[in-house]
């Protein structure tokens, strides 16, 4: 004689191929009045929503997760020489960096922060921007920084949007093209790092197209022809990076005539 | 199941840093461990921060990792998710904000005309760790019992009594909604 919860089990199984409930519970005349609640429980439990993680959160976990990974040393020669990282050119960025940075002045560039196109200070933080990526000595660092700039695009995109109700084109566009410029550094990344990064632009893709279609039904006229093209640039480009992925392929510097980028 | 399992190459590669194993981790099993947590925690806030402690611990100690892949992750999970009910429970009251996390979209469609996904979450949080890593593991990500009984470290006849437990304790939570 079976145990209830042995019975339970295969009727769990019934279910699961189909089975009316009542066919599966008469088979179990005196279990039937204690199994019927709890199979009927059970199929709410299986038709439950299933939730997904918000793909920004994805995005952030495979930063951080770069963090915590060794570099690996290539096998190659013990000292080869990069003339990027040669003393003077570091001399040399450096001297730039805190020209420019004494030019506009330290309490301008902290003040830029939450300036917006057209505001007096904005040119003060795409220069800020600039330096930052002067400074950015490593291709990753670099890298990290086009996906920075290009959420600050967006975030700058949605404040002007919440201020007066406009959509900016141009930063749509910056916004998309920052990304792109990431995605163009991954061949310069040390070969053990490419792969997570493809990753980290292809869910930062994702979160830009779920913030704009969060931002689309709330847009109107001829300013939704901006966002509607937007999210179909990202669609195609979050399907042709995980093409090219299947593909073990990491565009743009494979060289492939797959490789166009859009 | 919904995922099969991650190739054992992957796992290897993912030990020596591996950064393209380390992100086909993420990608396979990221969703399903929030799955996993979100029913077990307050807010969809909380399973994504938990859910990202899991995989950072993973990224961490992935090198010392031995035996079954799913086992070790699921452990993980369990680990991190017992740390955060101490957190709570020291916590007692919670913010503001998370309450209004708490809301969820479809909080008022009830499932089957019985109970809401916000009500299905509360119930689940009331059972057992036990009862409550089973009923997920079997109903909410539709492991088989084999699976779930490698991935708890139990019996197959220890998961089928808890999936029977768990099921009756959650009638006794929801009957008054449901009349189950």
């Amino acid at each position: 004689m079976n145990s209830i919860e042995e019975i339970l089990d295969l009727c769990l199984e019934e279910r699961r191929k189909g089975v009316p409930l009542n066919d599966v519970l008469a088979k179990y005349p005196g279990q039937a009045e204690e199994l019927r609640p709890l199979l009927l429980l059970a199929a709410g439990l299986e038709a439950a929503p299933k939730p997904e993680p918000r793909a920004n959160a994805v995005y952030n976990a495979l930063i951080e997760a770069g963090q915590y990974l060794p570099v690996k040393r290539s096998p190659g020669p013990r000292f080869r020489l990069d003339w990027l990282s040669l003393p003077q050119f570091t001399f040399t960025r450096a001297v730039a960096a805190v020209l420019i940075f004494a030019l506009l002045g330290w309490s301008a560039v902290g003040a830029s922060a939450g300036a917006l196109p057209g505001e007096l200070l904005y040119p003060v933080k795409l220069a800020a921007e600039q330096v930052t990526l002067v400074l950015a000595f490593k291709p990753e660092g670099k890298a990290e920084l086009r996906l920075t700039f290009s959420e600050q695009r967006m975030q700058e995109l949605l404040a002007r949007y919440r201020k007066d109700g406009t959509i900016d084109a141009e930063l749509i566009k910056e916004m998309l093209e920052e990304a792109k410029l990431a995605l163009d550094k991954i061949s310069a990344l040390p070969k053990e790092k490419q792969a997570l990064f493809y990753s980290k632009v292809l869910h930062f893709n994702d979160y830009q197209k779920d913030t704009l279609q969060s931002l689309q039904p709330h847009v109107a006229g001829a300013q939704r022809k901006y966002i509607d093209d937007a999210i179909e640039d990202c669609s195609s480009r979050g399907e042709w990076m995980r093409n090219m992925r299947e593909k073990g392929v990491y565009c743009p510097w494979e060289g492939s005539a797959d490789c166009d980028w859009r | 199941m919904e995922t099969p399992e991650i190739p054992k190459e992957t796992i290897e590669k993912a030990k020596d840093s591996d950064s393209g194993a380390i992100a086909e981790i993420f990608e396979h099993y990221y969703a399903r461990i929030y799955r996993g947590l979100y029913y077990r925690v307050r807010t969809a806030q909380d399973a994504e921060d938990l859910t990202s402690e899991v995989f950072m611990k993973v990224v961490r100690s992935i090198q010392r990792q031995s035996g079954n892949f799913e086992a070790w992750l699921h452990t993980i999970a369990k680990n991190t998710l017992t740390d955060y009910y101490r957190r709570k429970a020291s916590r007692k009251e919670y913010s503001a904000d998370e309450k209004e996390l708490e809301a969820v979209p479809d909080n008022n469609q009830r499932d089957g005309g019985c109970f809401t996904q916000e009500e299905l979450k509360t119930a689940i949080t009331k059972l057992t760790g036990e009862q409550q890593e089973v009923i997920v593991l079997r109903f909410i990500e539709g492991c088989d019992n084999e699976e779930t009984a490698r991935i708890t470290g139990k019996s197959v006849g220890a998961v089928k009594a808890l999936q029977f437990r768990g099921l009756a304790a959650l009638k006794d939570i929801l009957k008054e909604d449901c009349r189950l």
